[in-house]
């Protein structure tokens, strides 16, 4: 029998190693135990639990593009609008609204790859559905797709699949739609002013997004050859105001964007 | 079996029978059940945990004296079946969740059981022992050896009863096969071969071979860039050894013969349904991935789990489910707080009961629901401590999505989403179900007249 990875035989011969409170004896809601009264409350899950938040959350995007300013119809929809005819799920959106949604979602996919990242090899399904939706956000937010660059030649073993290889795609994502130089054509007062232009944004920053995401599965050795000084420094102040011409205006998308990478990479 | 037995009619009541598992606080994530499964007669269920630990319940004989008391089910074996391990190579621990476990069908006094996590499969053999040889004559009755040379008279051992001991042996390791996480196996109805399924790829293996597997699906793309859909979920045809199904992350099913080519890329059927287009999002994909797929017993169909919905498919019809039953629909207005706190990917099984005429899949704050597929009834139940005093009738819950909220209802925006029945079963004869809620096993039964 060929031995498995782990050289330490599987255990069975006598019961658990480790007690399951399951595997216990003790029966609930048997006659010997304690009937528990109506006011007793049910334990609440632990927060040790990796699962996802608790209870009753707020509709996160449209609290922030709330505070924008931004009517985005539908998401405040009471429910009971949902019971009316078809016609009336297509959203009346302001192509401002509509923009601004599609660009929160895209900092929540960007945020779960990150997140995704740890000492468990992540869930391959859910990489895919997260990028295929990446995908499908690039192309509402009219972006022409990023030049077929060669991946990182990441090998892990005889397992080609790497992770950096969907990253990197999704970094080039990033890339192109924070290449994307014109804000919404709307007449009606855009967030960000239309005459300013986005330039192309430092791409050292986006190699130390890409060291930063495969540092933490231990790899750091094959990016020893990026220069990440320009951003590593110690935090000992709030990220200093970038210069002028690298962000069209505080408030705006891009600013926060990369603000939020900047917290990324010193925040640790 | 009784026809008609097991139909959800408006005279079936279920009822709390048991409840297993922790009352305190101290709940531990290792606690967390991942898997349930009654063997082929029900007599035995079977529960796993992220902790990799396995314990298996068998169903008392039911006395005369309480016949009120349907046979409970008590813990029977307990053993750690899978342990963490870690991969040194690509630097990335592997959990020992158990993903699923399948019984064999019993063939002798043994019980035979696959349990798998994410990148090995065994088999366990759990018997019992009640008697013990004594009286050797090579070994004293401590066990040690004796001096052949000093043995003058030769005795017969005899068996002699012994206090009830249930074992817990694995006997066969299926490892290093999959690169990536297995997410279902599927025992074959010749009952010698048995196939796993991961993100990737499929592979069938015979019982007796540890070291080598057939590889009989691969969809993994040259280019791993061009990797759009994984593979979700797969089982054998319960009667045709040849015939099995696979789901995807796109929402299809395919349906393949064995008897064909050996790689069975090309599928010889192909389950979809056209999208809504009144309905398309940026979650449209993510919802429409398959979580669960199972073979009625008949075989004549396959059931599906996606996100929102359950579907029934006739195996003679590809390009649409016969049935689709909504589980919860009033979440699809919530889908992009779903998307961010990650519910969205929550990966919910369905089951069929005996007579295939009911089927019933988890949802949140500790719902499940089921569905009567001939009167076309539907319920959403609970499993929670208030409910659990012994033999206490489950009142149907009703979720308000809008308007003003009736006395026993929940609104949408009180739902616990971190209360999620993922994993139910159902016995393969009778309307016995168990649900597992978070670390908490229910067991409930209908009401015995």
């Amino acid at each position: 029998m060929a031995p498995p990875s782990n050289p330490r035989p599987a255990a069975g011969r006598t019961p658990a190693n480790r007690d399951s409170r399951l595997g216990s004896r003790a029966e609930l809601g048997g006659p010997e135990t304690r009937v528990r009264g109506p006011g007793e409350v049910n334990e609440a899950p632990t927060q040790r639990w990796r699962v996802a938040k608790p209870r009753a959350f707020p509709e996160v995007v449209v609290a922030d593009l709330a505070a924008e300013g931004i009517m985005v119809g539908g998401l405040k929809r009471k429910h009971s609008d949902l019971e009316e005819e078809e016609e009336d799920e297509k959203w009346d959106w302001s192509p401002a609204g509509l923009r601004s949604y599609q660009q929160a979602l895209l900092r929540i996919s960007l945020d779960k790859v990150q997140r995704s990242l740890g000492p468990r090899a992540p869930s391959l399904r859910r990489h895919v559905l997260i990028h295929n939706t990446l995908q499908q956000l690039q192309a509402a937010l009219c972006l022409t797709p990023a030049p077929a660059l060669p991946p990182e030649p990441l090998f892990l073993g005889e397992e080609d699949f790497s992770l950096s290889a969907t990253i990197g795609s999704i970094l080039r994502e990033l890339e192109t739609s924070m290449d994307e130089t014109e804000p919404p054509q709307n007449p009606a007062a855009p967030p960000s002013p239309q005459n300013e232009v986005l330039p192309q944004p430092d791409p050292v920053f986006l190699e130390a997004l890409s060291s930063r995401y495969l540092g933490d599965s231990g790899l750091d050795d094959f990016f020893l050859d990026i220069d990440t000084s320009a951003v590593e420094k110690e935090p000992a102040v709030a990220p200093p105001e970038p210069p002028h011409n690298l962000f069209c205006a505080p408030g705006s998308w891009e600013w926060n964007e990369l603000d939020h990478i900047m917290e990324i990479i010193l925040g640790s | 079996m009784i026809p008609g037995l097991g139909a959800l009619t408006q005279d079936t009541l279920w009822c709390f029978s048991q409840l297993k598992g922790t009352v305190e606080i101290g709940a531990t994530e290792a606690d967390i059940i991942s898997t349930v499964e009654f063997n082929h007669t029900g007599e035995l269920l079977a529960t796993g945990d992220k902790g990799g630990r396995v314990v298996i319940f068998q169903r008392e004989q039911e006395s005369k004296n309480q016949v009120h008391r349907r046979g409970e089910y008590n813990v029977y074996s307990t053993f750690q079946s899978h342990e963490p391990e870690f991969d040194y190579l690509k630097s990335l621990e592997i959990e020992e969740k158990i993903n699923k476990i399948r019984w064999l069908p019993q063939q002798n006094a043994a019980y035979f059981l696959l349990s798998t996590n994410d990148k090995t499969v065994k088999l366990w053999k759990v018997s019992e022992r009640d008697k013990r040889p004594e009286g050797y004559n090579l070994k004293d009755e401590e066990g040690r050896l004796r001096d052949p040379a000093t043995i003058t008279t030769l005795r017969v051992p005899v068996l002699r009863p012994m206090d009830l001991m249930v074992e817990a042996t694995p006997r066969r390791v299926f490892a290093n096969a999959h690169t990536y996480h297995i997410n279902s196996i599927s025992v074959n109805s010749d009952y010698e071969t048995y196939m796993s399924a991961d993100d990737l790829r499929i592979n069938l293996w015979n019982f007796e071979i540890t070291n080598q597997s057939f590889n009989i699906v691969d969809i993994k793309p040259a280019n791993m860039e061009e990797l759009t859909e994984v593979i979700t979920a797969a089982e054998f045809h319960p009667h045709h050894c040849n015939t099995f199904v696979y789901s995807s992350s796109k929402g299809t099913i395919r349906l393949c013969d064995m008897r064909a080519p050996a790689l069975c890329d090309r599928h010889t059927k192909f389950f979809e349904e056209p999208e809504d287009p009144s309905n398309r999002s940026f979650f449209s994909e993510i919802i429409s991935s398959i979580s669960d797929v199972k073979f009625s017993h008949s075989g004549r169909y396959i059931m599906t789990r996606d996100y929102l919905t359950v579907k029934v498919w006739d195996l003679n019809m590809e390009n649409r489910p016969i049935e689709t039953y909504q589980v919860h629909d009033y979440l699809r207005s919530k889908l992009c707080s779903l998307y961010e706190n990650d519910c969205i990917f929550d990966k919910f099984e369905c089951v069929w009961n005996g007579s295939d005429s009911v089927i019933m899949t988890g949802s949140y704050n500790n719902f499940f629901r089921m569905f009567d597929r001939n009167t076309k009834r539907d319920v959403t139940l609970e499993a929670s401590r208030e409910n659990s005093k012994p033999r206490a009738i489950l009142k149907p819950r009703k979720v308000c999505v809008g308007g003003k909220r009736r006395k026993d209802e929940i609104s949408v925006d009180s739902l616990d989403f971190s209360k999620k029945i993922l994993h139910t079963a159902w016995h393969p004869s009778e309307n016995i179900i168990a649900v597992a809620a978070t670390n908490n096993l229910y067991i409930f039964q209908d009401k015995v007249n």
